[in-house]
């Protein structure tokens, strides 16, 4: 079976760009004391730098095993989290950013689960273009019905996202609005901007485009595993 | 004039001091609406249209001949009318010149397309390009469902699945007229006697559709499932079972679905209470020939671009799901009639 190997190329540097971004959110975020869910963007690197070495066998590392080792680790993260979650706000609760909800963490833990089924799998062991072969010309691998509800959920996950990604207007108007509110304004009321500005300054690190490296890992993902059908 | 903007300026800070508009991250905006019965509805329009995006992506698509895409599309010439067939092979000559560039193009328009719907922006545009799209690949991808050679039975995915991509683009078009008396998402923009309509000619078309052709020989739907090759063991057993109920009993079968097709039909009629138990028939039925009728499109075999109708159907029966009834006072009531109730 013929593939494009610039497909495989193209997705392996998607993912090299969101797991580099996401290490320089997670420094960014540290040095500056911005806000960011460092669970998801240190499962944004580890996926995008797995998944890297899956679509180019050259640029992978670590052995299978230890990539196994990782993605449980993040699965049963996930899990306690969205239990502590459901815990603390409930089941329909939202985060303190009123944001995110149970759904987040447990889409995390799908897509780490969906890491370790590929792993389990062997695909990565034989090198992404030769598993997409695989795929295809020896019949599926693992239980394609397992396969495709996985594809569904993250493609779904992808659109939700997406969706979603417009309740976060550009930042630039926020920081620029509450410093045209203090022009002119009483001496209370400038107090009251500027600590409304500081606030916004602390706000979430650039949520949009975390949301696009989620969509980016969740399509990369899909992806894979269609090649496993 | 000064005073005013001055006012405005002041209920603006009060509003933001007071977190009205904004999260303690202070980016959440206040004019962002959670998704409403229609939004969900071209949210998961939009992940099938991304689902056949990746499916797109199979290395078998980029895979000139007969065992390729070009391969798939030009055997949908099979029975139809000469100029209708040259259309389809010509087509399909196409992309076997060019198949790993025709696949990618493929691709990326579904990618745009589901992505598009599922951005807020660019749904209007996203809609009218799955429009097209939609009924260009019904001619020269589905070869017009088999409409034409008496193989458009809906158990197979007739009249052709990318036919009701393009009809719910169509009743999901986002528009801006009174939701008021609309008793179902359908309805709020072709409003509620077109969207009746609709429904009923799209469901007495399936049960038409039914009783022609191939569906209806006794062994006609046997045949349907028992060429499906590839499935996994649990498809192929369901396959196995279905294939021995259906065999010598193609007329009988045909016959009891049209009839459970009209009542679909009409039901969209009837006091929303039967309105609603004739929706979740719907629902059944679409189910039923996913799974048994369609093999989920084939995905699962690895030779499939998409899920075929089964998923649309059910996008469209719930797109027709009566809504909650309240009346003038607030009170929920049971409507005799859902010309009489608001969408909530």
């Amino acid at each position: 079976m013929a593939h494009p190997t610039w497909l495989a190329y193209g997705f392996a540097a998607a993912m090299v760009v969101v797991s580099v971004y996401c290490i320089g959110r997670l420094v960014f975020a540290s040095r500056f004391h911005r806000i960011i869910h460092r669970d998801v963007n240190i499962a944004h690197v580890l996926m995008g730098v797995a998944m890297t070495g899956m679509l180019v066998p050259r640029w992978s590392f670590g052995s299978p095993l230890l990539w196994e080792l990782v993605f449980g680790v993040l699965a049963v993260w996930f899990l306690g989290s969205s239990i502590r979650f459901v815990h603390r706000h409930g089941l329909k609760g939202a985060d303190q950013d009123h944001v995110h909800h149970l759904s987040h963490r447990l889409i995390h833990m799908v897509m780490s689960c969906a890491m370790l089924y590929m792993y389990w799998l062997g695909a990565p062991m034989s090198g992404p273009l030769p598993a997409m072969s695989m795929g295809s010309a020896s019949g599926s691998a693992g239980d394609p019905g397992l396969t495709l509800l996985l594809m569904a959920v993250l493609i779904g996950s992808a659109v939700w996202q997406l969706d979603a990604i417009t309740r976060f207007p550009a930042p630039g108007p926020v920081l620029a609005g509450v410093t045209a509110l203090s022009d002119g304004a009483s001496t209370e009321a400038n107090a009251v901007a500027e600590r409304v500005q500081d606030e916004a300054a602390q706000r979430l690190l650039a949520p949009r485009l975390e949301i696009g490296c989620h969509i980016v890992v969740c399509v990369a993902t899909a992806y894979m595993l269609v090649l496993m059908l | 004039m000064a005073s005013r903007r001055d006012d405005d300026k002041g209920s603006r800070r009060q509003g933001l001091i007071a977190g009205e508009s904004t999260n303690w991250a202070g980016l959440s905006d206040s004019r962002w609406a959670p998704p409403d019965g229609r939004r969900l509805l071209q949210l998961a329009l939009a992940t099938i249209w991304l689902l056949d995006g990746v499916l797109q992506l199979q290395p078998f698509m980029f895979t000139p001949g007969a065992h390729g895409f070009s391969g798939m599309l030009a055997g949908t010439a099979t029975g139809n009318p000469r100029f209708i067939a040259h259309t389809i092979t010509w087509n399909a000559s196409v992309v076997q010149h060019h198949a790993v560039a025709a696949d990618a193009a493929f691709a990326l328009i579904q990618f745009l397309i589901g992505l598009g719907i599922a951005w807020r922006p660019s749904v209007r545009p996203a809609l009218a390009l799955s429009i097209v799209w939609s009924l260009s690949v019904w001619w020269f991808g589905e070869g017009l469902g088999g409409l034409l050679h008496g193989a458009g039975t809906p158990v197979g995915g007739g009249p052709g699945a990318v036919l009701f991509y393009a009809l719910l683009a169509v009743l999901l078009w986002p528009s801006d007229r009174i939701r008021t008396a609309r008793p179902f998402v359908a309805a709020w923009t072709v409003g509620t006697q077109s969207a009746k309509v609709i429904w009923v000619v799209i469901w007495l078309a399936l049960a038409v559709l039914t009783l022609l052709g191939s569906g209806r020989s006794p062994d006609g739907l046997r045949n349907l499932i028992v060429h499906y090759d590839g499935e996994p063991g649990w498809m192929a057993d369901v396959d196995r079972h279905a294939a021995s109920l259906l065999a010598g009993h193609g007329l009988a079968v045909a016959t009891g679905l049209a009839a459970i097709c009209v009542v679909v039909a009409v039901g969209v009629f009837l006091p929303v209470v039967v309105a609603r138990a004739t929706i979740i028939l719907a629902l059944m039925v679409a189910i039923v020939i996913w799974v048994v009728g369609e093999n989920f499109g084939t995905v699962l075999a690895g030779g499939a671009t998409d899920p075929n109708s089964g998923p649309l159907l059910v996008l469209l029966a719930l797109a027709y799901w009566p809504k909650r009834i309240v009346a003038a006072d607030g009170m929920t009531t049971a409507a005799a009639s859902p010309y009489l109730v608001e969408a909530v």
